[in-house]
């Protein structure tokens, strides 16, 4: 599993009827280290009710279609929690609560 | 899954079995701001899509034999949808 940061939608009508009523959002990897958005931006669907600016945990490949809205779904990641804290060696590197900088 | 646009079409007459009457397209990725990133492929089309669309790219070939609907089908890369719209950090971008 890996963190990413949830920064927008898609939305998309003519698609495979397998994809029928799965919430698409769009999220950018995020370093552990930094907390910093690192990467290429990518489409996973959420599980969770997540939104945009949240940090969210998600998982790739075949266990991307392990949970009840994904089980026989053609997708290959998914939002499987939204992160409340991060401690890394005893500091906390991420807090959701904690206003924005 | 990522973003990409279809660039153009493939044909192929000597093919595996399973792949005929499949639409084969080439598709290359595009990141949010619309510009190519990343290598062309060649992917199978679940979505009825054309040549300029953009569509959502799903590299995965367990997905592939779900969207086809062959549980024994040699693939990787599917065309899964067209995409409509997209919204990230405030701006929404229409693709058609």
């Amino acid at each position: 599993m890996q963190l990413a940061r949830v920064i927008g939608s898609i939305v998309s009508t003519r698609k495979s009827d397998r994809l029928v009523g799965l919430k698409l959002l769009v999220a950018v990897p995020i370093d552990m280290d930094t907390m910093e958005e690192k990467g290429a931006p990518f489409i996973t669907v959420d599980t969770v009710g997540a939104g945009e600016g949240e940090i969210i945990m998600w998982a790739g490949g075949s266990s991307s279609r392990q949970t009840d809205l994904t089980t026989s779904k053609p997708v290959d990641s998914a939002i499987i929690g939204i992160v409340d804290h991060v401690d890394i060696g005893g500091r906390r590197v991420y807090d959701k609560g904690a206003p924005a900088k | 899954m990522k973003i990409g646009r279809v660039t153009g079409t493939v044909v192929s007459t000597i093919k595996y079995e399973d792949y005929r009457g499949f639409k084969l397209l080439k598709v290359r990725p595009i990141d949010l701001e619309g510009a190519f990133s990343g290598e062309e492929v060649v992917a199978l089309d679940a979505a009825n899509a054309g040549v300029g669309d953009t569509v959502l790219i799903n590299n995965d070939g367990g997905s592939a034999q779900m969207v086809m609907g062959d549980k024994k089908l040699v693939a990787s890369v599917t065309i899964c949808g067209v995409v409509d719209h997209y919204t990230y950090c405030g701006k929404t971008t229409f693709t058609h």
